[in-house]
């Protein structure tokens, strides 16, 4: 699979790990800056797998998708 | 053997769940639900996965075909994840399957991955508030994310 992604570090909430958008075909990582390293990876390589698994395509919940990529991880 | 109507229902009852909540949760329409159960239409196999992880039940038992499927958890273990979740960082899943536990977060997320102006997925706690998500929803905003 190949997938235009940018990433961005930006302090967010501290209950947000990241969040990605999907605009136009492309992708927008955006990961919060007060995460230790570990944890950013954790949350970069989180919203990558939903890149990957097709997930913005998909018609259940959103909330369904989050519970199966919780699981995964 | 049960139809998958029938178990349909009898899931749905089970979790005090009208049609329209249940439709809600797996995102599709209510009437979806009234005819799956009504035996009128039967469910794409994408439904039935989603039916089979919300209700936590194998897609065979959904499909009457098997009469013996997951067990409810006793009120004594409940108790015990409860604790375990109140006292650890580790992200457990609600007692009925959902994870925000913020009924107004819940909606916001749907929204913002619904919305094609948005199109959002987070990795959020499972206490995230509403106003953490609307910050997100600014953020998006603010960089170009929507028109």
């Amino acid at each position: 699979m190949t997938a235009s992604i940018s990433t961005v570090l930006y302090p967010l909430p501290g209950t947000v790990r990241g969040y990605t958008v999907l605009k136009d075909g492309f992708y927008t990582v955006v990961i919060n800056e007060n995460l230790s390293e570990a944890a950013r990876l954790r949350a970069y390589w989180h919203e990558v797998k939903h890149i990957e698994c097709g997930d913005y395509d998909k018609k259940c919940s959103a909330e369904l998708i989050e519970i199966h990529a919780h699981e995964s991880n | 053997m049960a139809t998958l109507g029938e178990r349909l229902k009898e899931l749905r009852i089970a979790k005090h769940l009208t049609q329209q909540q249940l439709a809600d949760k797996i995102g599709v329409a209510k009437n979806t639900i009234s005819v799956y159960e009504s035996g009128t239409r039967k469910p794409s196999y994408e439904v039935l996965e989603a039916l089979s992880d919300y209700f936590n039940v194998d897609v065979g038992y959904l499909l009457g075909k098997e009469d013996v499927s997951t067990r409810y958890l006793t009120s004594d273990e409940m108790r015990v994840i409860d604790n375990m979740r109140d006292n650890s960082e580790v992200q457990f899943l609600g007692q009925h399957g959902e994870y925000y536990m913020d009924e107004d977060a819940r909606k916001l997320a749907e929204f913002l991955f619904r919305n094609p102006e948005y199109k959002a997925l987070f990795d959020a706690s499972r206490k995230v508030k509403k106003e953490d998500l609307e910050f997100v929803r600014q953020m998006i905003e603010r960089m170009g994310g929507t028109d």
